[in-house]
């Protein structure tokens, strides 16, 4: 073999080795930039956490805990309704700007909580210190009344309970609370 | 020839095509990508005051959020009572190497647009009244900046008597924002 076609031969080789650890490198990038997404589903035990029997005794909601179609944990009787869910967040990168994303889902889930009666309170000392939330419940205890919550897991959980027979504020918010203690250990 | 020799010029020859590959990788490679747009600290108070002075409403202090390369900047005013809320929300995302600038920012705005106007189109953005079953409580809006590097939201609730008065106030604060919020 003479030196230009053993030389040629050797630019070819480098050529193909060097080409395919590049395209290794940036496969390997793109899976690291591809991760943190959270959208796994709720599950049947996860509810029956999620919605603890004191809390439904509290709320005079009683019922078995249902995981419905749209990944929402329900108790429901008659027009009286509990309705846990969480939504799927997302960063679109990686997973350590979860924490961001997660309080941007909340910032705006907490903007939205608006109604024609009620006033929204930011973490209000009714419930679990420890845990960031917002929440309108109706004056007198008897409507709906909404909580959104960010889990020290950076989930973002919102529960809603309509009630129209309770006729104290202070039992609707221990109910409300054993919900966000509930949802705290659950996700 | 003997062995060494051939050893030698196989070896250079493998050398260049390997330096041609690397070099024309990297020369043609896309351009360092940005990091996040640096949010000032009184931000909230200097974008806010106008809009929380003519409701009667107190601003909180503002908070910050930081990822691994991501920052969240949150800004609220409240009235007493808790019946008027104005909320925003600026999160500046960095580029990522390999993915257009405004993938990360599309991906992160439709998240915004879910929630606050569910099943419309959000490629441009969103905005639109707040509504319970069958009143208006107020006004929304949320876009990605000129510059294509922060994802904002604005939400401005209030009674139903006084809520058709916050649709003015969020455009006018989507309109300051939408240059860019460094």
């Amino acid at each position: 073999m003479n030196l230009f076609a053993l030389a040629g031969v050797g630019v070819v080789l480098g050529a193909a080795t060097s080409g395919v650890a590049m395209t290794l490198v940036e496969q390997r990038d793109e899976a690291a930039l591809s991760a943190a997404v959270l959208t796994e589903d709720v599950s049947a035990r996860q509810c029956a956490t999620a919605v603890p029997d004191d809390a439904m005794e509290t709320l005079g909601i009683v019922a078995q805990p249902l995981l419905t179609g749209r990944n929402e944990c329900e108790v429901r009787l008659g027009s009286r309704d509990i309705l846990v869910s969480r939504r799927p967040l997302l960063t679109g990168g990686k997973a350590a700007d979860l924490p961001v994303a997660a309080r941007q889902s909340f910032e705006i889930a907490c903007g939205l909580l608006a109604d024609d009666s009620s006033s929204v309170e930011r973490s209000p000392k009714w419930l679990p210190r420890s845990t960031r939330t917002c929440a309108r419940t109706p004056a007198a205890g008897q409507g709906i009344s909404e909580v959104a919550v960010l889990t020290a897991e950076n989930n973002l959980v919102e529960i809603r309970v309509l009630q129209l027979d309770l006729t104290d504020i202070d039992t609707l918010h221990e109910g409300l609370a054993g919900l966000v203690t509930a949802a705290e250990v659950v996700w | 020839m003997n062995t060494p020799v051939r050893v030698i010029v196989g070896g250079l020859g493998f050398a260049v095509g390997a330096a041609a590959v690397v070099g024309g990788t990297l020369a043609f490679a896309e351009p360092e990508p940005r990091g996040a747009v640096s949010v000032a600290s009184d931000f909230c108070d200097d974008t806010l005051s106008g809009v929380a002075g003519t409701w009667g409403l107190t601003l909180l202090p503002q908070e910050t959020v930081a990822g691994e390369r991501d920052v969240l900047t949150a800004c609220e005013a409240a009235s007493t009572s808790g019946d008027v809320r104005l909320t925003l929300t600026v999160l500046a995302l960095v580029e990522e190497e390999g993915r257009a600038a405004d993938e990360r920012t599309s991906t992160m705005l439709e998240l915004a647009c879910t929630a606050i106007r569910p099943g419309a189109p959000a490629d441009d953005g969103c905005h639109g009244a707040v509504e319970t079953v069958d009143r208006l409580v107020g006004n929304a809006n949320a876009f990605v900046t000129d510059d294509g590097r922060a994802v904002v939201t604005v939400i401005f609730t209030a009674p139903p008597e006084r809520a058709v008065g916050t649709s003015r106030d969020v455009a006018a604060l989507a309109q300051m924002l939408s240059d860019g919020v460094a």
